[in-house]
């Protein structure tokens, strides 16, 4: 854990400086995973900062302090999931409801700016992006958290509250509908 | 073929991981989710009002009939008491006159017998 049992165990009294140094330690974290599950970066602070308000007003409901992490992973899960489910309904645009031209002059505009490198990622973040577009919520967060953030399956059941052989299956189908998604998009990119 | 392509998804998947830039958070963060705690505390007290609203009026039906009931039962019992007890007394009275009455009858029967004679 990256604060002590005893600042949970404070910020659950109502204690403002054990939630701050909560927030202080966890906020780094918490970005980056939004990040991942949500892909879109100039969202991340505003998800992040949500995640933190729902601690706020759910720490009371915490039992034992032990499971405060995987507790705040389900919170940030989530978060991101009520984020993309509006995302969805308010239809934003996206790269891949950009017309060709639209998308060539978007990237030559960001290529400009950007090294190899971070072509590279920025490509490989598109890809995944419209990857995670092609599946429900549910199976992105499943395979953000287990592939791309590398919860073990314990850490996971924790956080989802159910045994690792259901687990096991979900995540079993949520990868066959992946790859599913991934021939597709190769052959999409082949032509 | 199949282990080729879990691999080249697993791959993605690792490539996407390093590809996601480490983000600092802004200046204001902390006081952006203080912020947003001191909005939302009124839209809690709402929620929980929402929340618990059909209850209270759930408890309060079931207190007003419990109250009524309360009133009612007894004002029920009380009348039921008083009209027996006018009935008691119209019956007593009753029986009363029907006395005085046969011995009415009797007395005028005598005498009727005593002329006779």
């Amino acid at each position: 854990m990256l604060v002590e049992p005893e600042v949970v165990a404070k910020a659950q009294t109502g204690d403002v400086s054990a939630f701050n140094a909560i927030v202080g330690a966890y906020r780094k974290r918490i970005l980056g995973t939004i990040y991942r599950l949500i892909g879109r970066g100039e969202d991340v602070e505003d998800v992040a900062q949500d995640v933190f308000v729902r601690l706020y007003y759910s720490l009371d409901q915490l039992r034992s302090i032990e499971v405060f992490e995987p507790w705040l992973y389900r919170l940030t899960s989530n978060a991101a999931y009520d984020y993309l489910r509006r995302r969805k309904r308010s239809g934003g645009v996206r790269m891949a409801d950009l017309s060709e031209e639209q998308v060539i002059a978007a990237d030559a505009a960001e290529s400009g700016r950007r090294t190899a490198d971070e072509q590279d990622a920025a490509e490989t973040r598109e890809f995944v992006e419209t990857l995670f577009r092609e599946v429900s919520e549910e199976d992105r967060i499943l395979l953000t958290l287990k592939e791309v953030q590398g919860l073990s399956l314990k850490e996971l059941s924790q956080v989802y509250g159910v045994n690792e052989n259901a687990l096991k299956v979900r995540l079993f189908r949520a990868r066959k509908r992946a790859l599913r998604a991934y021939d597709k998009l190769k052959k999409r990119k082949a032509l | 073929m199949q282990a080729d392509r879990e691999q080249e998804l697993d791959q993605l998947f690792a490539s996407y991981r390093d590809a996601i830039p480490e983000l600092e958070p802004s200046p204001e963060f902390l006081a952006n989710v203080w912020r947003r705690i001191e909005e939302n505390r009124g839209f809690v007290w709402t929620t929980m009002l929402q929340r618990w609203a059909p209850r209270v009026a759930a408890v309060s039906a079931l207190a007003t009939v419990l109250l009524t009931a309360s009133v009612w039962i007894p004002q029920q019992q009380r009348a039921r008491e008083e009209a027996a007890l006018d009935r008691g007394y119209i019956e007593a009275l009753t029986v009363g006159s029907l006395d005085e009455h046969d011995s009415a009858l009797w007395i005028m029967a005598g005498d009727r017998l005593a002329t006779r004679r």
